[in-house]
């Protein structure tokens, strides 16, 4: 390497780069453990954040009012954007060998939906960000002290765990509700 | 004479503490269920409280095993209406069915949160359509709306017909012709939790078992 250097032809070019080491990523969890503890809280807590109570005394407003508030919901923000990453890592697989569907014939087995991402992994990608956009817009309402933006984010977010659903956990209802017209969860008939 | 056979359980469930809220339903992710409910102000109604701090669908059983009885033939039904589910909380025997209607001409779907053999998840895009789910096993099955995830109802799959659901107002429920004994009886509820105590019945008796939860 150093040979190479300094007997380099054009001595202003610049010195080439060295390819740099693959990240030394030590993957320990699964996608299901990353939902289960990461995902899922985060995504409750920001839905959990703005909200109207109802006692027979009255009417309470929860929602984030001091610093300290608006400073954990942004943390749980950050999760839920940052989890995405984690669940597209090369190597991520669905569950530990061996663990089965609980519901077989309900819901994919942790092999299917292995098989789902592995046969379309651009599609497995979109959807994480979908679930990254989503996080993004509670993340811009929380840097501006937004209730109602951080209120409607969350329903961005319900849309796309929703959507990522469909495709991997359950798609035999998706199929279902194509069958009978209803197409995706949006687009829905007019009320009679 | 002789007594009639078996006892009745009767009862209330209060609570005391601070009351707990219900949390108001934001139905703007779907507007056809901001529109069915427009000018009211729908609460996802874990607690059914009344007066006197009485506390209503609370599902209260016996627990242990029974002489095998028939199995009614109707299903027990729970209707997807104006987005909420009604009844909230229902009991139903193993064996028997639970139908799941939609009264909505907008798509549900009905997902069950078990961890017996009591699954399904099925659409019910239209109005008029309905699901079945043969109950398998005892359990308090979970019954979710994956479309609208506030939407949430309870069924008691239990092996034999002693049991009963509170009612909203009063808080009363009553458990009839129980063989008579001495018996453990649970009153469920989905925040609270589950309380234990023990009764005897007695034939052509009325025993009363009130409950009280303590909310912190």
């Amino acid at each position: 390497m150093v040979a190479a250097a300094c007997s380099s032809p054009n001595p202003a070019a610049p010195a080439a780069k060295t390819a740099a080491p693959a990240p030394d990523f030590r993957l320990t969890g699964t996608i299901k453990d990353i939902m289960d503890g990461v995902v899922d809280p985060s995504a409750d807590y920001l839905w959990d954040s703005v909200s109207t109570i109802v006692t027979r005394k009255g009417v309470e407003e929860r929602r984030p009012r001091t610093d300290e508030d608006w400073k954990n919901v942004r943390r749980r923000a950050i999760e839920l954007i940052e989890a995405p990453n984690l669940l597209m890592m090369d190597g991520r697989k669905v569950a530990k060998p061996g663990e089965k569907s609980e519901n077989p014939g309900i819901e994919l087995g942790p092999e299917d939906i292995q098989q789902i991402i592995d046969g379309d992994r651009a599609t497995f990608i979109q959807r994480a960000h979908a679930l990254q956009d989503a996080g993004l817009k509670a993340l811009a309402a929380i840097d501006k002290k937004d209730v109602d933006g951080l209120s409607d984010a969350g329903e961005a977010i319900d849309e796309a765990c929703e959507q990522c659903h469909l495709k991997y956990w359950y798609p035999p209802d998706a199929e279902a509700r194509l069958k009978a017209g209803a197409g995706s969860v949006r687009k829905q008939p007019s009320p009679q | 004479m002789a007594a009639a056979a078996g006892g009745t359980i009767k009862g209330r469930i209060k609570f005391t503490g601070a009351e707990p809220g219900n949390r108001v339903i934001r139905m703007g992710m779907d507007p056809m269920c901001a529109a069915v409910n427009r000018g009211k102000q729908v609460v996802n109604e874990i607690y059914a409280i009344g007066d006197d701090n009485t506390v209503g669908n609370v599902f209260v059983k016996v627990e242990g095993s029974f002489p095998a009885t028939p199995i009614p033939s109707q299903p027990v039904e729970i209707d997807q209406r104006a987005c909420v589910y009604t009844p909230r909380v229902v009991g139903a025997r193993v064996g028997q069915t639970l139908r799941v209607k939609n009264s909505d001409n907008w798509l549900h779907n009905v997902h069950t949160d078990t961890s017996r053999r009591n699954a399904i998840n099925q659409s019910t895009p239209k109005a008029g359509m309905d699901v079945s789910l043969p109950l398998k096993d005892e359990e308090m099955l979970r019954v979710g709306c994956d479309v609208h995830r506030w939407m949430t109802a309870w069924v008691g799959v239990v092996s034999h017909p002693y049991f009963a659901v509170s009612e909203s107002k009063g808080g009363t429920y009553t458990i009839a012709n129980v063989p008579a004994g001495h018996r453990t009886i649970t009153a469920w509820h989905e925040a609270f939790g589950a309380v234990t105590k023990a009764v005897d019945v007695k034939d052509g008796q009325t025993s009363t078992v009130d409950f009280v939860y303590t909310q912190k």
